[in-house]
């Protein structure tokens, strides 16, 4: 695929993906219908997710409750369906803080070079220095367990990686003549570099964002599930699994559901990512 | 190469550092007075006090933080909260379970995922290539903590052919004992010949191994077939067929060595991958590891713990690095020359 | 050709070949049937019995002995002998003396003497660690000859009963006294119970072993040993015991429970416990500070719901502070009932305007009934229009943030049971005035009850009767002032398989005495 991909123009390669790459039309596809799921909620959701009625607990699947019900006889079905709300809020919220820390810090680095750049990247370097998931952890400890400190935990753990990329392709763009001119005309640094600099770095960021997408939903879930995240009466996935612990052998239906519907979504949204990718920077390599 | 080796030991020394420092201060700002947990049922309010004067939570954080560092550069990280031990001690015993845990996974990943790269890149666009590729994007997706369960829901509570948690069977380990020389059970029970014991410990490794290893995986599996094309293209590759070498020869002679160093950063990534899921596998199979003690030990407020396990996980993960790292430069001759 | 590949097959050909004869060769799952299992989630911390404050207990009540046991079955005399065959107290009730057991020996094989015993109380009480302070009263502890022991107190105190506690009484050898607690906690034990402490493997179980010299002797099928097995997960220890891979364990989520009833391998015994469960009320803190916002808090409680549906029978309705199974107990005291609109004419009285109606509630993560009975709350509460922010944690974390008034929230779950057999612990521990705040988290400050609950302590040891009456008039207070929601007297609920009996809990212990434990035949 990389070999001939220079030379077609995007919009071709957009419809070459749409016509060619069934994969990436289910993505998008499961994409847009978890979107529409989380918008209209109220709407098809047939129960209230948060009524609790003890005659109804746990009780199988059925016409009436197509997913069961939960230990307080809540119907799982409709809690599902408000669950996307939470997971595609939390790949979005979490993707765009990174990127909001990651930005200026690879900016500022990339532009300035020298003691700057060394170290913001060695302090950059401490944070990648932390396993994944266990830098969040210990931050959601350290802010108190809730879904939004787990988001900005996530959030913090994860912008160098931004931050690299960012300055990766600010290096690359540098030493370019209309870069040296603008410097040489005495345009403010800001300037040059929102004017210059940052169109440059929107490709890798999107194909970035896009591939951690799905990442930060799981865990986000993961977080939850092990009783860090997001508490009621938020809905969350992980945290509905988590909440079924105990019971899921004899009740599967409690955590199996949420679980597929994390799953589903992570991996649309996957799919679309590798799409995303393909069609933006052919020669991206798999970084995890 | 050694002046690199020297530099990068030196900045691994200074990373460490800076791990535990950031440590030190989120942990000391961690909600909770950390002595409730270690005084029992109900303890008095003079109990408390006395405790947190023992520990010395009551100077001010900067000095503290003085003490912690002068201690830990000893070696000392103190002790517990929890356990009331020395916390490397505690570490070292539950480390192992971990690194076997992860070692395996990797293993493992490796196994599967290089054949399944080569068979995909060989036989590229074929139904085999298109269901390998959809089956590790499914794979990376499942939730690790999801997969887990299934596996029990499965293996443990349907077919009743797996155990559902731990390390090793109780009977077991009371009745053919064994010393714990690595720590690594696999090793130890075949040195004392417990077979036994070795069988047990099998068993109860399957279920968590393969929740571990399976998104690893998947991502071995990319990274193998499309280095592995690419490599196919190359002009040597093509001379080399071009002589009529054998097929598979010239897959895993020739086109796999150039995946080599891509792989290797994968390995490194993988490594660390490993150590944060084992968090979650580890606590949804009652693994007794260092995961499952670095999650209640932040829910303890137990914070020497918490530094000492942290510190721990960052040096594994770094020194695998600073491995690849090296590796790097002895397979590249490029790298070598600058 | 690539030697690599050649090796990597073999490779993975052995480890196949490896994993299917391990799983191919389990053992059968039969076991000795004078072993028994029992999953704990926790590890033991304190092996020193000075110290132990936890659930370590569990353990330790099999390896040691205090001087008098507790029964609750012997209803107006429940104290019986333990390692004292007798005991007395003196008219003016300040000197207590006890007659040792003659010819118990230590598990290291020292001899239980007068010297012996008073070596170990001495030592836990100048430890200061865990429960020591039950022992508040004492003067001075003598051996008067070898098997006589002298207990002088500085005030009247029940001191059989307070030797008769879990924590802090229990009596172990010189010899280990004197080698202190690091060598307790290398895993080391030394008393004189049935069973001595056979292996401890950190992280992975606790092993017993019958004490073939026990002065009460053995029978044929008894138990010759017991293996606390660590499984923390509640859902592993179900499978576990469905598997027949435990005889007992100790979590249990409630919904599980009804499955088991209906399953004739596993038994489900409740007993009456000692233990209560209420949510305290923050009398300081705006809004609950109003006490017709409290009292309207206590009738917003779906008392039914919550015993019956949430604690599906391990629960009774509580009626005030002192459990129904202690005496002290008044099964008159006029408490508040489930009734949301009375509920809503309180708020109304109350001086709180409506936009101030907004209540925090902590409780402990872990505990599933906590969370569905706060979520049960919330439910409720929003029904009047009061917002409840919940708040989760760990105990360590929410009690800390109780204790601070500044971070306190408006109401936090609290379970408590008495360190020794008396209702005056909770009245004390929990509402007498506390300045800084420790388990009075209502910060409850009124001198009217302090000086009931003081006077009906001084009169304990020598006449019952009036104390209990002063205590039913501090209940009455606490009920009038709405300082909590008093709503479960829990049942201990023991879950194990169905071949056992003789698991006979008590109410003064959290633990199952295996000495009594008998495998059925078949």
């Amino acid at each position: 695929m990389s070999a001939e991909g220079d030379k077609i123009t995007f919009r071709e390669k957009a419809t070459d993906l749409l016509k060619h790459n069934r994969l990436f039309v289910v993505g998008l596809g499961i994409a847009l219908a978890f979107i529409l799921i989380a918008l209209a909620a109220p709407l098809i959701a047939p129960k209230d997710p948060l009524a609790v009625n003890f005659d109804a607990k746990l009780m199988t699947p059925s016409i009436e409750h197509l997913f069961g019900t939960d230990v307080l006889g809540r119907d799982i079905f409709s809690r599902v369906l408000y669950g996307a709300r939470t997971s595609l809020m939390t790949g979005l919220l979490v993707v765009s803080v990174a990127l909001l820390i990651g930005l200026p810090v690879g900016l500022m680095a990339g532009y300035f070079g020298g003691r700057i750049d060394m170290i913001l990247m060695r302090v950059a370097d401490i944070f990648l220095a932390f396993p994944p998931l266990l830098l969040p952890i210990a931050i959601t400890a350290a802010l108190g367990p809730g879904l939004y400190n787990a988001l900005m935990a996530l959030a913090i753990s994860w912008f160098p990686w931004y931050a690299r990329i960012v300055r990766a392709s600010v290096i690359s763009v540098k030493e370019e003549l209309f870069v040296k001119s603008s410097q040489a005309m005495g345009t403010h640094p800001v300037r040059i570099m929102l004017r210059h600099v940052l169109p440059n770095a929107t490709t890798p960021v999107i194909v970035q964002g896009s591939m951690d997408f799905g990442y930060t939903i799981l865990a986000a879930a993961s977080l939850s599930f092990i009783g860090m995240g997001a508490r009621p009466p938020t809905i969350e996935w992980g945290l509905m699994i988590s909440n079924s612990r105990s019971i899921f052998l004899e009740y599967w239906w409690t955590a199996f559901f949420p679980g597929l519907a994390i799953f589903i979504l992570v991996w649309g949204v996957n799919l679309l990512g590798d799409g995303i990718r393909d069609l933006l920077d052919p020669h991206y390599t798999d970084k995890r | 190469m050694v002046r690199i080796i020297v530099q990068r030991v030196l900045l691994m020394g200074l990373i460490l550092i800076g791990v535990i420092t950031v440590t030190f201060f989120l942990s000391r700002v961690l909600p909770g007075s950390p002595v409730e947990m270690m005084l029992g049922a109900k303890p008095t309010a003079e109990q408390i006090a006395k405790a947190e004067e023992e520990l010395g939570l009551n100077k001010p954080l900067v000095q503290q933080y003085g003490i912690f560092l002068k201690k830990a550069a000893q070696g000392n990280f103190g002790d517990s909260l929890i356990t009331g031990r020395p916390v490397t001690e505690d570490v070292y015993l539950r480390a192992t379970a971990t690194l076997e845990l992860v070692t395996l996974a990797l293993m493992l990943a490796l196994m599967v995922g290089l054949p399944l790269g080569v068979k995909a890149a060989v036989k590229k666009e074929t139904l085999l290539d298109h269901s390998v590729r959809m089956g590790s994007v499914a794979a990376v997706a499942i939730p690790v903590f999801f997969l887990g369960l299934l596996l029990q829901i499965f293996f443990a509570g349907v077919l009743n052919l797996l155990p559902l948690q731990g390390r090793i069977d109780s009977g077991v380990l009371l009745d053919s004992p064994f010393q714990r020389v690595t720590g690594f059970y696999l090793i130890d029970t075949l040195v004392a010949g417990e077979f036994g014991a070795f069988a047990s410990t099998v068993r109860h490794l399957l279920l968590p191994v393969i929740t571990l290893s399976l998104a690893s995986t998947a991502s071995i599996v990319r990274i193998t077939r499309s280095t592995m094309i690419e490599a196919m293209q190359q002009d040597y590759i093509q001379t080399v067929r071009a002589y009529g070498i054998e097929q598979t020869d010239i897959h895993y002679r020739y086109a796999l060595k150039a995946t080599l160093i891509p792989l290797l950063t994968v390995v490194g990534l993988t490594y660390g991958f490993m150590l944060g899921g084992s968090i979650i596998v580890e606590y949804v199979f009652d693994w007794p590891g260092v995961g499952g003690y670095m999650v209640q030990a932040l829910l303890n407020n137990d914070f020497p713990a918490v530094i000492g396990v942290t510190f721990f996980v960052a040096f594994a993960y770094l020194s695998i690095n600073l491995i690849v790292d090296l590796l790097y430069h002895v397979l590249d001759p490029r790298l070598r020359k600058s | 050709m690539g030697r690599l590949l050649k090796a990597f097959w073999i490779a993975g050909f052995l480890a196949i070949v490896i994993v299917c004869l391990s799983v191919a060769l389990a053992p059968d799952r039969v076991r000795d049937p004078n072993t028994v299992i029992y999953a704990t989630y926790g590890d033991i911390k304190d092996w020193d019995p000075a110290v132990a404050f936890s659930l370590e207990v569990m353990v330790l009540a099999n390896i040691y002995e205090p001087l008098v046991y507790y029964d609750h079955t012997r209803k107006d005399d429940p104290l019986e002998p333990a390692l004292a065959e007798s005991w007395s107290v003196s008219e003016d009730g300040l000197t207590w003396t006890f007659k040792l057991r003659e010819g118990v020996y230590f598990h290291d094989g020292e001899p239980l003497t007068a010297e012996a015993a008073r070596l170990s109380l001495t030592r836990t009480i100048e430890l200061a660690k865990g429960g020591f302070y039950i022992w508040d009263a004492v003067k001075e502890i003598r051996a008067i000859d070898n098997l006589r022991l002298e207990i002088e107190t500085k005030y009247p105190a029940p001191i059989d009963l307070i030797a008769s506690s879990q924590y802090a009484a229990y009596i172990y050898s010189p010899a280990a006294a004197n080698a202190g607690t690091d060598w307790f906690d290398e895993g080391n034990a030394a008393g004189t119970g049935p069973y001595y402490l056979r292996q401890w493997d950190r992280n992975q179980q606790v092993v017993l072993e019958r004490n073939e010299e026990h002065w009460a002797g053995w029978s044929d099928d008894s138990i010759d040993r017991v293996i606390y097995k660590i499984v923390r997960e509640s859902a592993t220890q179900v499978q576990l015991l469905l598997a027949g891979e435990t005889d007992f364990i100790s979590l249990i989520s409630v919904d599980l429970v009804s499955a088991f009833e209906e399953n004739p391998d596993i038994t489900v015994e409740y007993i009456p416990s000692w233990k209560n469960s209420q949510f305290l009320i923050n009398t300081q803190q705006w809004p609950t500070s109003d006490v017709n916002f409290r009292r309207a808090l206590t009738y917003a409680w779906d008392y039914q719901s919550v015993t019956e549906n949430i604690y599906a029978g391990s629960a009774e309705t509580a009626r005030g502070i002192i459990p129904a199974s202690l005496w002290g107990h008044d099964a008159a005291l006029e408490t508040p009932g489930f009734d949301l609109e009375k509920a809503q004419q309180l708020l109304d009285a109350s001086g709180v305007p409506q936009e101030d109606r907004k209540i925090s509630i902590a409780y402990i993560s872990s505990s599933e009934a906590y969370q569905n009975a706060a979520e049960l709350f919330q439910r409720n509460l929003s029904k009047i229009g009061v917002e409840v922010e919940l708040r989760p944690g760990p105990w360590g974390t929410i009690w800390d943030a109780a204790k601070n008034p500044n971070s306190a929230p408006n109401a936090i779950s609290m379970t408590w049971w008495p360190t020794y057999a008396t209702p005056s612990d909770w009245l004390t521990g929990l509402f007498q005035t506390e300045e800084p705040a420790n388990f009075n988290l209502s910060y409850y400050a009124n001198p009217a009850y302090d000086e009931l609950v003081q006077a009906g302590l001084r009169l304990e040891a020598m006449d019952r009767a009036a104390a209990i009456e002063k205590y039913q008039a501090a209940q009455r207070m606490l009920i009038k002032d709405a300082v909590a929601v008093f709503y479960a007297d829990l049942k201990e609920r023991i879950v194990h398989s169905a071949g056992l009996s003789g698991v006979n809990p008590n109410p003064a212990y959290n633990a199952i005495f295996f000495r009594e434990v008998r495998r059925k035949d078949g």
